[in-house]
């Protein structure tokens, strides 16, 4: 099930980008965080979802790692480098600790393995907004 | 981390020799490959209610690991049997080149028949039938609903508009034989391109005499004009067609699950005409949640005369004392057909065109479904704000559905319960399965998502929120409510909702016919009964039967030990306080040494199932009020019995190790097989209860069967029947409530002894078993 706080996680339309090179991934995740108040974008190729993020960063980036081309790392850096605010959450079905660990050292968020519930990105995603939030008050 | 059980050093004085050894050593290969592969395919089905997010990845991964698994089980067995079981392997390779078709996205050699029954059909063949058809299937496989006998013709059957050679043949056999086929005197003759993107490419003939010269010559004339109206002549896609029996009908109809009004309001839509008469027809506009309320209707004209379907006129009187009225049907049966395309719109993930007739009698039959699979799916409409009556529970499908409250329990009579209504229930029990092809949503106080219930709410697609305690209280009988699965969250008040949209995983994802398709290739088992004459090499049709077999003939093995009495001198007799001769084979941490009693036992599920037996009050030590009718009764099952594999000679025998227990037990007439998996992994824990036998008479025996079933029931068992056999099984159970819920088999196991004898009533057992204050789910018997 969806945790209630996560659909009142988004302030003022926050923009999400997803990017996994597998079409089931993102068509079902898009609805959800649609429902949650973002404004969602979705992506099966890195280029692509790369080209968009150059035009119009987002705030919140879930991305997969294994991908053809620019893979889930590379992407990561090339975001980061273009907007070190944003969110980034990484997903993967071949999880290991090495990826974890390289997910988190190139400032990943957090780091969920496929298969995962959606309550369970939902509730990552809203302390990714809690961080957030948190990082903007700071600074 | 918990040590290895496996790791537990064997008692040396055990093993007498090393072939012994090497035995065991397999035997436990093949037990770890057993509960890791009934772990991954547990992990797989939880994918099927949407609740998760799954990629090809996991499907391939999931895949190759039982497929792994089953191979490892395999070769255990054979190198146990000196290669007695090579055909096993034969038959692995079999399936699990089957496996790799379906990774591959290759049709693959599931069912390659140019004509098949609709009864075999399922929505993963639509790829080869086409969505109509495979439609039908699934409705009357899952749902049950009522449908004509009748065949479909693959895609494969069609070249450019004709019939093959090998189709033409394929129809002539098939008629011929009537294998499941129409045997009527005429039948409907259907022929049109797949989907819904060519609706008016549909043709259909009806009253064609079912034979096959007359059956083809339909066929090639529809084929032929269907043909010609193809709207892109470069890349039309091949013709799909059926042979349908013909039901006497004395009035037809169509229902469409979504009817959108000028409005913008969403409702569903009922067209009803008398057989012959399509000119003249009824239609209604009903509410799309239970109970499907009635929002405007327009009635054709009829003369006050006019005999209407079920025998009346407009002017006559009905039951309930107000006068019939001219509508063709009444408003009960509107809303129960209602229901039932609801039920298909979830089923089917997209609204749907039914059509269906009804004999003289009213039965109704669903002849065709048109499933919208390319419209798009209306938009959820926000949600009018409702009162939250319930939060939090663990959905086990996910859905938004709304209704009214029906209070269910293991009494509730399925064919009563209304179609679209939602079922409340104090335990998700196996025993509401039935339930659940009628009901819209199910809410349990008790239960979780692992359960056998929540695995049938995702193969019928049924809302279903378990674990939310004052459900039964707060959800009063005939309260309108909306489920929401997915925010966990029951409220007060119908919404107008979509079901085809809110479910996250639609059955026209590739990656949910994939996980179908490999469910029904790996999962499904079909070996149920180690007596049955289909208990062989030959009858596994999936990797879960080898597993299963592999797994039965391994335990077998360990039992031949003993009776050729090599394990004899291995196996440690046990003391007990009651008179239970059992001797314990430990293949590795299942007893401790220098102990004695039950302290002697490390092994947990027979630790547990041991505490259960020695249960003050349950060993009656009387001898049984046998009478002669009785004895001669029971002569028959009691030898069939004593020659069976499970009629062992001599005393009880249980195999033993840190986390498993195979439990061969002959109490009294009556024979008892125990087979559990108790670690601390849910997904692996499972429990296998055998029951057969008894020295009372047929009704005697049935009378303790019923017992048994009651009481398992109650535990979640997924329970079957047949005579006085009784074969429960409960997987995926948390590691306190399998310790527990084997205490209450081991008290079963006492308690049964002698109960088939006299006369004895199933109620009243049950009453006498939970009537013990001492009994670990309390006096009340309430579930654990």
């Amino acid at each position: 099930m969806t945790t209630p706080d996560a659909a009142t996680a988004a302030p003022s339309r926050r923009r999400m980008l997803i990017l996994d090179d597998e079409p089931i991934v993102v068509k079902r995740l898009k609805p959800t965080f649609q429902k949650a108040g973002y404004e969602v974008a979705i992506f099966t190729d890195s280029a692509s979802a790369l080209a968009a993020f150059e035009q119009t960063p987002a705030d919140i980036v879930i991305t997969d790692l294994k991908m053809e081309g620019l893979d889930g790392i590379a992407f990561l850096d090339r975001i980061k480098a273009l907007s070190p605010d944003v969110g980034v959450i990484v997903i993967t079905g071949f999880a290991t600790l090495e990826t974890a660990k390289e997910s988190f050292h190139k400032g990943a968020f957090d780091f969920v393995a496929k298969p995962f519930k959606l309550a369970d990105i939902l509730d990552v995603v809203s302390r990714l907004e809690t961080f957030l939030t948190t990082s903007r008050h700071a600074g | 981390m918990p040590a290895d059980p496996w790791d537990t050093p064997l008692d040396p004085g055990l093993l007498a020799t090393e072939a012994t050894r090497s035995l065991f050593s397999k035997f436990r290969a093949l037990l770890e490959a057993n509960t890791a592969a009934l772990g991954v395919m547990a992990n797989m089905e939880r994918m099927l209610g949407g609740e998760y997010i799954f990629d090809r990845t996991f499907l391939e991964n999931s895949a190759r690991d039982v497929t792994d698994l089953a191979h490892q089980a395999v070769y255990a067995l054979n190198a146990m049997t000196q290669n007695r079981h090579v055909a096993l392997y034969d038959r692995f390779m079999t399936i699990a080149s089957r496996v790799e078709d379906i990774l591959a996205g290759r049709p693959g050699a599931d069912d390659d028949r140019l004509v098949r029954p609709f009864s075999g059909l399922r929505l993963e063949d639509r790829p080869k039938v086409g969505a109509s058809a495979a439609a039908l299937g699934e409705l009357a496989g899952q749902l049950g609903l009522p449908v004509p006998r009748g065949l479909a013709l693959a895609r494969a059957a069609w070249n450019d508009g004709a019939l093959t050679e090998a189709a033409v043949a394929a129809v002539r056999a098939a008629l011929e034989h009537q294998i499941d086929g129409p045997d009527t005197a005429t039948v409907t003759v259907t022929v049109g391109f797949d989907g819904d993107q060519h609706p008016a490419g549909w043709r259909e003939t009806r009253g064609v005499p079912a034979q096959a010269a007359p059956v083809l010559a339909a066929l090639a004339g529809l084929g032929k004009a269907v043909w010609a109206q193809r709207p892109d002549p470069a890349g039309a896609p091949r013709l799909t067609a059926s042979i349908t029996a013909a039901p006497p009908a004395v009035l037809r109809g169509c229902v469409q699950s979504q009817w959108r009004e000028e409005d913008g309001q969403t409702l569903l839509r009922l067209e009803l005409w008398e057989d012959g008469d399509d000119a003249n027809r009824d239609a209604f506009f009903l509410n799309r949640s239970h109970p499907f309320a009635p929002r405007r209707s327009k009635l054709s004209a009829k003369s006050f005369a006019h005999r209407l379907p079920d025998g009346m006129t407009p002017l006559g009187q009905s039951p309930n004392g107000f006068l019939r009225g001219s509508a063709l049907l009444p408003f009960e049966t509107t809303a129960a057909l209602a229901g039932q395309a609801m039920a298909a719109e979830r089923l089917l993930g997209a609204p749907v065109e039914l059509t269906f007739c009804q004999d003289a009698a009213g039965t109704v039959t669903f002849e065709s479904v048109r499933p919208r699979l390319r419209e798009a799916a209306a938009p959820a409409a926000a949600s009018a704000p409702t009162e939250i009556l319930l939060r939090g529970g663990e959905a086990a499908c996910l859905g938004v559905v709304s209704g009214m409250v029906v209070p269910v329990d293991e009494t509730t009579p399925p064919a009563e319960f209304p179609f679209g209504a939602i079922a409340v229930a104090r335990s998700a029990a196996p025993a509401l399965a039935p339930l659940l092809r009628r009901a819209g949503g199910i809410v349990a106080e008790v239960g979780d998502a692992a359960g056998h219930l929540a695995a049938v709410a995702r193969e019928y697609r049924t809302p279903a929120l378990f674990g939310l305690p004052g459900a039964l209280t707060v959800l009063a009988k005939g309260l309108l409510v909306t489920v929401d699965a997915e925010a966990g969250e029951v409220r007060l008040g119908a919404t107008e909702h979509h079901p085809a949209s809110d479910l996250g995983l639609s059955p026209d994802d590739p990656e949910y016919l994939t996980l179908r398709r490999l469910l029904r290739r790996i999962a499904a088992l079909h070996l149920t009964d180690p007596e049955a004459p289909d208990f062989s090499v030959a009858g596994c049709r999936t990797l879960h039967d080898i597993l299963h077999f592999a797994h039965d003939r391994a335990v077998a093995v360990l039992t031949d030990l003993r009776q050729t009495g090599v394990s004899e001198q291995l196996a440690k007799p046990l003391s007990l306080p009651v008179p239970l001769d059992l001797r314990v084979l430990d293949i590795g941490g299942g007893l401790v040494s220098g102990a004695t009693g039950l302290a002697a036992v490390r092994s947990k599920p027979l630790h547990a199932l041991l505490s259960g037996m020695l249960v003050p009050g349950m060993w009656d030590t009387q001898p049984a009020k046998v009478g002669l009718g009785d004895i001669l009764g029971g002569m028959e099952a009691t030898m069939a019995a004593l020659s069976g594999r499970s009629g062992l000679s001599g005393g009880n025998l249980a195999i033993a190790a840190r986390s498993y227990c195979n439990v061969s037990l002959r109490l009294g007439y009556h024979f008892t097989v125990i087979d559990a998996y108790l670690g601390q992994n849910p997904e692996k824990n499972s429990i296998y209860f055998r029951f057969a036998g008894g020295m009372a008479n047929a009704a005697g025996r049935a009378a303790r069967a019923a017992f048994l079933r009651r009481v398992l029931d109650r535990y979640d068992f997924k329970v079957t029947v047949a005579g006085d056999l009784v074969v429960a099984r409960l997987k995926c159970i948390e590691p306190d409530t399998a310790a527990r819920t084997l205490e209450i088999v081991g008290r079963l196991c006492a308690f049964s002894r002698q109960r088939d004898t006299g006369q004895p009533d199933a109620a009243a057992l049950e009453a006498a078993f939970f009537a013990r204050d001492d009994a670990p789910g309390g006096a009340t018997g309430e579930p654990l």
